[in-house]
């Protein structure tokens, strides 16, 4: 207990240790039961936080001005005159502290103030239900790995995704597969391609030559519930559902292998 | 520019204490903190980081002197006395307190007589 006493007593401020820290510690020697050193600790840690920040002394503060000074050796001298003041080191780290804290309590917040400062503010990622499944069920990242072969099927895809205008419509990040976001999306997006506004897409619409069947090309085929060639404002309204059922390994998104005609058997 | 003695006024406690304790003889800090828990009748014990905290704003104030004491088995240690300056301060401080138990009587008596039963 006297050691931490005198720690606490070594960490005021030099000039009041220097003029005071013999007696206090003798006080300290001369209090007898263990309660009473106690609360002399709690008294020192009290007049610590007084002389730190709230009795500022200036530097070089000099020290035994009052009449008769007397002149006894310093019980806690120093010789690191030329080092800042230890107050000024620990109040900096205080402050510098704090005003962390503040700034990512501030960003965390996502206040105002992180643009003011800096100009940008922290926005955190929107996540539709079907992405936040997506990431929830695959929690590390994978680094997809394709083989010669698949780069082959990911060209050709290139390719029937372009032509196909369902699918070009659909893929709105060109990655040439559809993820479940973009699933979500089919009934509006697929609105767009209604030129002449009859309410259905027909196989011209939808990418094909007139009269080409629809049944050959696995998107339009689901999409096309009751195979009558015309994806009809009803199938459309559905087309999350049915372009779900392309999924085989429930991955939530439709790769290539899935939506290209005969790409399964590849 | 000194402060006037009304711009010191009024004393915190420990301030007041020991004041007090000074204004008798010189005292050495444990001595003084000895002499306020006497004073108080044992309700106010200051701590040396309390007592020591508040000589120092003391001594610069100009309201207390260290006293230097040559030869003798307390030589090693530091006393402390009351200045002019200082004993003025005590002095109003203690005119105030007066002012206010003065002021503190007449009104509790006169409650007293309001409030008493006819």
């Amino acid at each position: 207990m006297r050691t931490l006493y005198v720690w606490l007593i070594g960490l005021h401020p030099r000039h009041f240790r220097e003029r005071f820290g013999e007696d206090m510690t003798e006080i300290f020697d001369d209090a007898g039961s263990r309660g009473r050193r106690a609360s002399l600790l709690a008294d020192a840690l009290v007049s610590l936080i007084r002389q730190r920040w709230l009795r500022p002394q200036p530097r070089g503060h000099a020290v035994g001005h009052s009449a008769g000074h007397v002149t006894a050796g310093p019980a806690f001298h120093i010789i690191d005159d030329a080092l800042p003041r230890r107050s000024a080191l620990i109040n900096g780290a205080v402050v510098t502290f704090v005003l962390l804290a503040l700034m990512v309590f501030a960003i965390g917040r996502n206040t105002r103030f992180p643009k003011t400062l800096f100009g940008t503010r922290y926005a955190p990622p929107v996540f539709l239900p079907m992405d936040r499944a997506v990431t929830e069920s695959a929690p590390t990242e994978e680094v997809e790995m394709r083989s010669p072969g698949q780069d082959r099927l990911y060209a050709i895809a290139g390719l029937y995704f372009s032509v196909i205008r369902v699918l070009a419509i659909l893929d709105t990040d060109h990655d040439r597969t559809l993820s479940a976001a973009e699933i979500l999306k089919a009934p509006t997006l697929l609105v767009t391609l209604d030129k002449n506004h009859d309410g259905k897409l027909d196989a011209v619409e939808c990418g094909l030559s007139y009269g080409e069947s629809l049944s050959f090309h696995p998107v339009l085929n689901a999409l096309d519930a009751d195979h009558d060639d015309e994806i009809s404002a009803t199938e459309r309204a559905i087309s999350v559902d049915a372009l779900k059922t392309l999924d085989k390994n429930d991955d939530g998104v439709l790769h290539p292998t899935e939506v290209l005609p005969g790409a399964g058997v590849i | 520019m000194t402060k006037k003695h009304s711009e010191r006024l009024p004393l915190a406690p420990a301030t007041l204490h020991i004041l007090l304790a000074l204004a008798g003889e010189e005292l050495h800090g444990y001595g003084i903190m000895q002499e306020v828990e006497r004073q108080s009748g044992g309700c106010y014990k200051l701590g040396p980081g309390t007592l020591y905290d508040n000589l120092q704003r003391l001594l610069g104030e100009g309201l207390v002197e260290e006293v230097k004491r040559a030869g003798g088995e307390d030589s090693r240690r530091r006393y402390y006395r009351l200045s002019s300056l200082g004993r003025g301060v005590l002095r109003e401080e203690i005119a105030r307190l007066e002012g206010v138990v003065r002021d503190g009587r007449l009104r509790l008596g006169s409650t007293k007589t309001r409030t008493a039963p006819a």
